[in-house]
Parts: C-alpha cells; sequence; structure tokens
C-alpha cells in the first residue's frame, strides 16, 4: 500500500494487521501443541514469546507513517468540541480576528491604491513628473524651447509633454459641453503603452505634418454624448468651435493624466507664445530605464537646467527642476496627507484586535492548566499538547481569518464605490489587495498561535504542572499573570486615543453639516456665465448684461428666484488680506478672509435672513457704494465683542497672504467701506470649514463672468436648454458651462470630510466594540477564576462588599495607567487632526472624558457583576466548586 | 517508541529480516522461527517486536508484501525483497563486515592501535 492507501484505507490496514498477528500467535500456539504442551499452556508461551498484542498494534501503526494526520484530525474536532463548549469564548475571538483583519486590509488597500499603486504600466515607480521649480520654491510648468532642449540633452530618458485645460465640445446645432481635456505628444501613448478602443491614437506622422485638426475622445464622454456611436471615429466635431476630426475612441479606464476625457494634439496648442522659454505651461511625463538610477537621472536634468539658466539668464535664472513620482505629484505624499491618519487608526485597531485576542488566550489558559496537567500525566507528551493547543489556535486563526477577508472586501467595496470611484484619477483601482491581507493576516495568526501555545509552555514546566495542579487543590495560588493586566493597559489606552481622533472628527462633521444646514440646496441649480471680454469690456456693459439676464431669468415659469455671485456657495471665494479699522486707540486688525460680490436679491435668493442690519439696497448694489456685509463668523472673531455694523473694513488689493513682503504700494489705497449687515456663516469655500467672508455688491467689481444662483423645485433638461436659449438670444457668443444643481457641489465638497468621519468614525466605534468585549470578557474571566478564593474570604469572615471592592480596586488598576497613556495618546492625535477639524477644537475634553468614563464604567461592571454573584453563593459550594 | 527487547545492536533486526527475506517470499512466522534456528537459539527476539520492523521496511519501500494462501489453509502476509531492498541488504552487509573487522582488530589489539 502507498502512504496515501495506508492513510484512507485505514480500516482495511488495520484488518490486515489483525489477522497478520492472529496468524503468528496460532502458529505460535499450533506448533507449541505439536511439542506436547496442553491448550492453555501453549496459548500462555505464546503470549509470552509474543509480547504485548496492543502494544506491537501501536507501533505497528507507528510505523506505518500516516498517525500525526489522525492526531491532527483528532486535535481539529476536539478543538471544535472545545470551541463548541464556550461559544462566547469563541465568538470574541472570531470577530476581534475578523474585525482586526477586514478593517486593516481595507485601510492598507485603500491607501496602497491612493498612494503606491501609480499608473497602470509595467513598473509604476519608473514613471516620473518633471516640472520646474523657481527661486522661491514654486513649482511651475515647462516651457516649450525648454522641453525640446531637455530632450536634446537627456536621449537616454524617454519624455512625453502634456498640458491639460478645459474644452468646449460640441457638435453643429447643439450647445457645447465643457470637459477636462490635455493636449498630449503621441509619446505619452507610447510611454503608457495605450491604444485606442476604436479608431487610433495619435501617430509620429500627425505631428511631423503639423496636425491640429483631430482629437481623441474619453470613453465616458463617447458613451454620454455620442451614445457609443461606433462611426464616431472619422467624424466631425467642434472643439472649441472648430471643426476637428475624431481619430478614435479611448478605452474605458483611460483618462490620463488624470479624469480627462478629450485628447488633442500638442501642436494644437503652440499659440504665438509657445516658443517663449517664460511660458511654462506644459507638464512633463518621463520614464527611466530599469538600469538607471533615479538620482542619477535627476542630477543630470538638474545640470541641463543649469545650463539652460546659463544660457538664457534673463527667462531661466535660479529656475531648477523637480522630479517626483508621477502618482505622488498627483496626490502628493502619504506622510504629508491627513489621509496618514486611516493607516494609522486601522493600524490601532488591528492592535486591539489582536491584545483582545491575546488576552482571551492568556486567560483561558490559566484555566486549561489543570486539563493539559491530568493530560501530560496520563502520558502525553510535550510535543502532543503542543499539537493539540496548536489545532485549537490555529483553527480559530482560519475561522478569523476568512471572516476576515469577506469583510475587507466588502469595506473595500462600500468605501470605494461611496467615496472614490468617479472622483480620483483613472489610474486608482481599489481592490483588497493580496500583500496587505496576507501581512495582516500574518499578524493575527502568528499572535493567536503564539497566545494560544502559551498555555502547553506553561503546563511542560517540569514539577509545576503535574504535582500541584491536580491533588492538590489551589485557592489562593491561581497566579496572576502580569501581562494580562499589561496587554489590558495597552487596549484602553489604545482604545481612547482611537475613539478620542474618531470622535473629534465626527463631531466637527457634525459642525459641518450645522453650517451647511443654512441653506436648502436641494433648490438651487448654478452655472457659470462667461462674456466675451472684447465685447464686454467695461462695467456698464457687464452689468447691463447681468441685469437683462436676471430679469429674462426670472420671468421663466418654475423659477422662484435668481441671483448672481462672483462664486456660488460652496464653490470657493478670492482670499483678501482685510484691515478692520481700529477705533480711537485701538490699533487696526488684519486677517485674511473671502471676498465673493452678489447681486441685490442673493440672500432672499438663498433664503438667507440678515443676522443684523440691512441687504444691500438697489442703489447700493448697483452703483457699488462702499458698504459691505459681513459673515457672523468674521463678526465674532475679529471685533473684540463690539457690534461691527457701521466699522469700516478695507480689503487690500492683493490677494497673496504673503503680501507684507512686498513693497509698500504706490499711493492707490482702497477705499474704507461701512459694514451694513451680518449673514448667517455658510461653507463659502468647500472642502473645508467655514471662514471670515465678505460680501461686496456686484456693482463694485463686476467680472467678465458670474455664477447665475437659480431657485427652482424642480429642473429638467428642457428648463436647461431654455436657459441655453435664452442667454443665447441675449447674446450668442456669452457662454454656459458648469450647470450643476447645488446639491451635487455640496456633496463633492463634503466627501473627504465625509470619507474622514466615516471611515475613521467606524473605526473608533469597532475599536470601542473589540475593547469593551475584550475588557468585559478578560476581567470577568479572571474574577470568576478566582470564586474559590472569593468563598474562602467569606468563608474567613469578609463581607461580600470588601471582596467585591477587593476586585474592583485590584481590575481597576490597570485601567488607571492605560487611561493616562490613553488621553496623552488621544491629545497628540488631536493635534495631528488639526487641519482636518470644523468647528471642534483639537483636545475636545468632553468627548474624552465620556469616553473616559464609558470604558471605566465597562471594566468595572466587569469587575462588580461575576464578583457580586460569587460573593453571594453559599461559601461552601464555592469552595467546594472545581 | 520501538524498542526491540532482543539484545541485537540497533539496526540488526531490519539486515537480518532482509537477509532472510532474500532467499524467497516468507510470512512473518517463518521469519521469526528462522532468525531463532539459524541464530542456534543465541539471538532472543521478543516475536512482537519483528512486526513493526517488518511493517517500517514495507513502508519504506524495501519489502514486497503480498497476502497469498498459505499451508494452514487460510491466507498469510508474504514478504519479499524489492530491487531497492536488494540493494540496501548489499549495501548494509558490507557496512557490517567493515565494522565488524574494525571491532574485531580493536579487540584482538589490546593497544587499540589499528596499524
Amino acid at each position: 500500500m502507498t502512504w496515501w492507501q495506508r492513510l484512507w484505507k485505514r480500516r482495511q490496514a488495520e484488518a490486515h494487521l489483525d489477522a497478520e498477528l492472529r496468524d503468528h500467535l496460532e502458529r505460535l500456539v499450533a506448533d507449541n501443541i505439536a511439542q506436547g504442551m496442553s491448550r492453555a499452556d501453549a496459548l500462555r508461551d505464546a503470549q509470552l514469546a509474543f509480547g504485548g498484542l496492543d502494544q506491537v498494534k501501536e507501533e505497528c501503526r507507528d510505523a506505518r507513517g500516516t498517525r500525526w494526520v489522525h492526531d491532527l484530525a483528532f486535535d481539529v474536532r476536539f478543538a471544535g468540541r472545545t470551541m463548541g463548549r464556550d461559544p462566547g469564548f469563541t465568538a470574541v475571538v472570531v470577530v476581534s480576528l475578523a474585525l482586526g483583519i477586514g478593517v486593516c486590509s481595507m485601510a492598507f488597500s485603500i491607501t496602497d491604491a491612493y498612494f503606491f499603486r501609480g499608473l497602470p504600466v509595467d513598473h509604476p515607480s519608473r514613471m516620473f513628473h518633471v516640472a520646474t521649480v523657481d527661486g522661491h520654491g514654486t513649482e511651475q510648468g515647462v516651457s516649450l524651447p525648454d522641453y525640446l532642449d531637455w530632450r536634446a540633452a537627456l536621449p537616454d530618458v524617454d519624455m512625453a509633454a502634456f498640458q491639460t485645460r478645459q474644452v468646449l465640445v460640441g457638435q453643429e446645432g447643439s450647445a457645447a459641453d465643457r470637459v477636462s481635456g490635455a493636449h498630449v505628444s503621441a509619446d505619452v501613448f507610447r510611454l503608457l503603452g495605450v491604444g485606442a478602443a476604436t479608431g487610433r491614437v495619435f501617430s509620429g506622422e500627425d505631428e511631423l505634418a503639423g496636425r491640429t485638426d483631430v482629437a481623441l475622445i474619453g470613453h465616458r464622454l463617447w458613451a454620454e454624448r455620442y451614445a457609443g456611436d461606433v462611426s464616431l471615429p472619422g467624424q466631425t466635431i467642434l472643439v472649441d468651435g472648430v471643426p476637428t476630426v475624431v481619430l478614435g475612441v479611448m478605452p474605458q479606464d483611460f483618462g490620463f493624466p488624470s479624469r480627462e476625457e478629450i485628447w488633442l494634439p500638442f501642436a494644437a496648442h503652440r499659440g504665438p507664445g509657445a516658443l517663449d522659454r517664460s511660458n511654462r505651461s506644459l507638464a512633463v511625463l518621463a520614464r527611466i530605464r530599469a538600469d538607471q538610477s533615479t538620482d542619477a537621472v535627476r542630477s543630470a536634468w538638474r545640470a541641463a537646467a543649469a545650463n539652460l539658466a546659463r544660457a538664457y539668464p534673463t527667462t531661466n535664472a535660479g529656475i531648477d527642476v523637480r522630479v517626483t513620482r508621477f502618482g505622488e505629484h498627483q496626490v502628493g505624499r502619504l506622510t504629508n496627507s491627513p489621509a496618514l491618519m486611516l493607516p494609522l487608526m486601522a493600524g490601532i485597531v488591528l492592535l486591539i484586535a489582536c491584545a483582545n485576542v491575546a488576552n482571551l488566550l492568556l486567560a483561558r489558559a490559566g484555566t486549561r492548566t489543570r486539563e493539559l496537567a491530568i493530560r501530560a500525566s496520563v502520558g502525553a507528551t510535550r510535543g502532543r499538547i503542543i499539537r493539540q493547543l496548536l489545532a485549537e489556535s490555529l483553527l480559530l486563526a482560519t475561522l478569523g481569518g476568512l471572516a476576515g477577508f469577506a469583510l475587507a472586501r466588502l469595506a473595500v467595496d462600500a468605501v470605494a464605490t461611496r467615496f472614490f470611484v468617479g472622483y480620483v484619477p483613472y489610474w486608482m483601482t481599489f481592490g483588497v489587495s493580496g500583500r496587505s491581507l496576507a501581512a495582516v493576516a500574518g499578524i493575527c495568526v502568528v499572535s493567536t498561535i503564539l497566545c494560544g501555545l502559551a498555555p502547553a509552555v506553561r503546563a511542560s514546566r517540569p514539577g509545576t504542572a503535574a504535582a500541584t495542579r491536580i491533588g492538590v487543590r489551589s485557592v489562593m495560588a491561581v497566579r496572576r499573570d502580569p501581562w494580562r493586566a499589561r496587554l489590558v493597559a495597552i487596549q484602553f489606552a489604545l482604545a481612547v486615543v482611537l475613539l478620542g481622533g474618531a470622535s473629534l472628527l465626527a463631531s466637527s462633521y457634525a459642525a459641518l453639516l450645522r453650517a451647511d444646514s443654512a441653506i436648502d440646496v436641494s433648490r438651487f441649480t448654478t452655472m457659470r456665465i462667461e462674456l466675451p471680454e472684447e465685447t464686454y469690456a467695461t462695467s456698464d456693459r457687464r452689468m447691463a448684461f447681468y441685469r437683462r439676464l436676471e430679469a429674462d431669468i426670472a420671468s421663466m415659469p418654475g423659477v422662484e428666484a435668481v441671483a448672481f455671485a462672483s462664486v456660488a456657495p460652496f464653490l470657493g471665494a478670492a482670499s483678501k488680506r482685510t484691515t478692520i479699522r481700529g477705533i480711537g486707540a485701538a490699533g487696526d486688525t488684519t486677517l485674511m478672509a473671502g471676498a465673493v460680490t452678489i447681486s441685490p436679491a442673493y440672500f432672499d435668493t438663498l433664503e438667507m435672513t440678515l443676522l443684523r442690519g440691512h441687504d444691500f439696497d438697489a442703489t447700493e448694489a448697483r452703483s457699488g457704494l462702499d458698504v459691505a456685509i459681513i459673515n457672523q463668523l468674521l463678526a465674532d472673531r475679529f471685533f473684540g465683542g463690539e457690534d461691527p455694523i457701521g466699522r469700516q473694513i478695507r480689503l487690500d488689493s492683493s490677494t497673496d497672504a504673503n503680501a507684507t513682503s512686498q513693497p509698500p504700494g504706490p499711493a492707490e489705497e482702497p477705499d474704507w467701506l461701512t459694514v451694513i449687515g451680518i449673514a448667517p456663516t455658510i461653507r463659502q469655500a468647500a472642502p473645508g470649514g467655514p471662514r471670515p467672508l465678505i460680501y461686496l455688491p456686484q456693482g463694485s467689481a463686476p467680472a467678465a463672468s458670474a455664477q447665475l444662483l437659480i431657485r427652482m423645485p424642480t429642473v429638467s433638461a428642457g428648463t436647461i436648454a431654455d436657459i441655453r436659449r435664452r442667454v443665447a438670444t441675449i447674446d450668442d457668443d456669452v457662454v454656459v458651462v458648469n450647470v450643476r444643481p447645488l446639491a451635487d457641489t455640496l456633496k463633492n465638497s463634503r466627501l473627504q470630510p465625509q470619507l474622514m468621519a466615516t471611515v475613521l468614525g467606524s473605526l473608533g466605534l469597532i475599536a470601542l466594540f473589540l475593547s469593551t468585549v475584550g475588557l468585559y470578557a478578560v476581567t470577568s474571566h479572571g474574577v470568576r477564576q478566582r470564586t474559590a478564593e472569593i468563598g474562602l474570604r467569606l468563608a474567613l469572615g469578609g463581607r461580600p462588599g470588601q471582596v467585591v471592592w477587593l476586585f474592583v480596586r485590584q481590575g481597576m488598576a490597570p485601567i488607571a495607567a492605560g487611561l493616562l497613556v490613553g488621553l496623552t495618546g488621544a491629545f497628540m492625535v488631536g493635534r495631528l487632526l488639526r487641519g482636518l477639524l470644523i468647528g471642534t477644537s483639537a483636545t475636545d475634553p468632553t468627548t474624552l472624558a465620556a469616553l473616559a468614563l464609558l470604558l471605566t464604567a465597562v471594566t468595572a461592571a466587569a469587575c462588580v457583576v461575576p464578583a457580586t454573584r460569587s460573593a453571594h453563593v453559599d461559601p461552601a459550594s464555592t469552595l467546594r466548586q472545581d | 517508541m520501538t524498542r526491540t527487547k532482543s539484545d541485537l545492536p540497533q539496526g540488526t533486526l531490519d539486515l537480518l529480516i532482509l537477509q532472510i527475506a532474500a532467499l524467497g517470499p516468507i510470512h512473518g512466522y517463518a521469519i521469526a522461527q528462522r532468525i531463532r534456528q539459524v541464530s542456534s537459539e543465541v539471538l532472543q527476539v521478543q516475536q512482537g517486536s519483528l512486526y513493526p520492523a517488518l511493517h517500517r521496511l514495507e513502508n519504506r519501500g524495501l519489502l514486497l508484501a503480498d497476502w497469498k494462501p498459505s499451508d494452514t489453509g487460510r491466507d498469510a502476509k508474504f514478504y519479499r525483497l524489492s530491487a531497492r531492498g536488494r540493494a540496501q541488504l548489499k549495501l548494509e552487509t558490507a557496512q557490517w563486515e567493515l565494522l565488524t573487522r574494525a571491532v574485531g582488530a580493536i579487540l584482538r589489539n589490546p593497544e587499540g592501535s589499528l596499524s
């Protein structure tokens, strides 16, 4: 029989063994009888000569070499039964492992996709983004002449240039869409190894022929605007009003460099200023070869830039080169990003989960010492006991790991579709990465096995196990494991840190939602109106157009109100250095504030009621008299508790926060404005929190483009087309772009804070769940183990209250230590999170205190409940109990 | 945990079994009898301890086994040498001879020198 046959045909092997040995004995007996013994003597002699039958059989089974498999199967079955006997323990361990593994690999996978994956090419780490840096350290693009000189100077480096811009895509007889596009050289497609899905990409020949009238269309634009028309390649569309031939449609998951939807030839962007070295508008993609080191390429590049700086000092003096990994250039470095919180926090959850498992296994090890000692004393070897415990640990780890994997997949899918897909560069792909899953599962499994084996090590210590545990009942001698207290303290500290961070983010997100509730966004649609500068050169002409359009739209059926603003809510605001004129001896105050120009009906349209003062009246609004309305935040923070109405403020012309370093401006001082009203605070520039904001009448500085805000409860494609038509009726050179429900803008602006609050909030809840369950399980287990001690104390005259108090005191000691460490950590995390917090201070003592109280209460309950239960049972029975 | 209760040096029982099985298919009882006979009853082998050794040799592929009708009329398990077993027997016999010669030389020479 082969090894496999011996393993599978175990019954047959046993039958053969039995038959063979019986045959031997029968022959022996027959020979003995033949020599003249009586049957009884012959039998006895044969048995003596043969030896113990069962022992021989055992030795033959050992010789089969399949024994360990049967033992393993037995161990696993036994482990299953052990787990079934204590389902609470099993559930806590498996759930802890599943949550730890699931959450951690979710966080690692998302971080990996966002920060480390890079372009979908064979070696993403060899793709670089190259930009220039001026003497102030400000990053700039690359000029075309510099790029051409670089190509000549660095023949070993493969490079391609591109430039993104907004493109109007249309057709004869239908309104244009504004989409993100890029001018790319044909090299881009070669470097990325990408071809068209239908049709073809730009070729070198197109470039040499200087063709500018061709375009490539992205998959989404093709599907949405052209209804997936397969005959599109070869047809002519309008790009910025110019007839252009579509060469091809790109594959679905292509959007280089980020989420672009149309690609135009590199030559098409070469306007008159293209050959100017100071016109730095290009970006450069470079691929280095496997045998080139990044540092060598970087220094060669910097040397080339230095040569250009010497050759063309007027334009290139002080211009250096910055070579960054492509993905890193787009999303930044993980270590500089608030997203670093994600893997860090998930790591803490993993630690809590591991501590839970370790603690529970160690706690159980205490109760199993006796069981293992009995096994050892009836002949189980140390190896056999270790194998049995290993099987139990492996079974737990396998169950936890499988559940964790399923959880990770669900979580990655949920988070990616909710927060990333559609908002991030095309090259980010989300899925559970095998690497991170393996690493996380490895940590959990190893910790489970290590802790699971602890009792085996203890049981096999000479003397202690077999001798003391079996016959002699120890009452006071239940050794307390110092590691259990330490693990409880560590776990408690970690939970406080994580919950501290999560609750800060949650309350910050709540503050954000409160700030946004000032406007009922569901009823607003916004769009940007762009006037051609040549026709609308003066303020009067612009204002005349805006007034006419406003009246026209207001008369449309279904439109409740219309207003203009330089920027719609949530979309940002020009940042201005602002001075508040001091009264009397008090000096002026300077601050940075956003500035928005609005038309008279703005606050009425948004249904915002001014908190104080009055709105711009018609004259103020049109003529741009020296008046301003400020938001409540500015009023509360910078007027020192005094009434801002009637006070004077001034907007300095520079929008640069570092303007102080510049020489004082010429005599043309901006005018002082009088504050006439205070508006509720909204988040003008989202993402981000509410900031000081100043509203100015539109008439004071009407720009050539403005945002139109329309309040209408129901919006249809027909209404939008009607608006476009009305605009075109007044002047068909005016462009309408970015037609968008205000609710969408708000939703986008909330994504990042919502992501952080949701993910870290759920991590916090998981940590809270794990640590409370873990603390309770471990603490109450520890108390139950000492039931006999409680009985003894009571029998010796201790009062129940005293005994319970003793246990609470002992159980709470590690909590005090953990609390101290945890609060320190939470304060530090709060400082890290400061940039993400809105309307919440980085160290929110109420939240932390509440958390500390909750965890303390849980632990106290875990001590009190089992101790009280034991203390109220008859001491005699607890003492007798095993 | 195999302990042969004979006074045989380690591994000697295996060598004896291989040697006996080399003569042709033979069942366990006959092997035990043969060991006793050829060693003039000097070698004391607890008969039961023969079987773990037989099974080990079988599992190592040195012996092959077949169930065949025997003289008693019942089927018995007959062992015979495999090709690998034959090679192993040659190797071990050579080693054994080398060892006994060396030990004999030492015992004959009280200084314990082989030269």
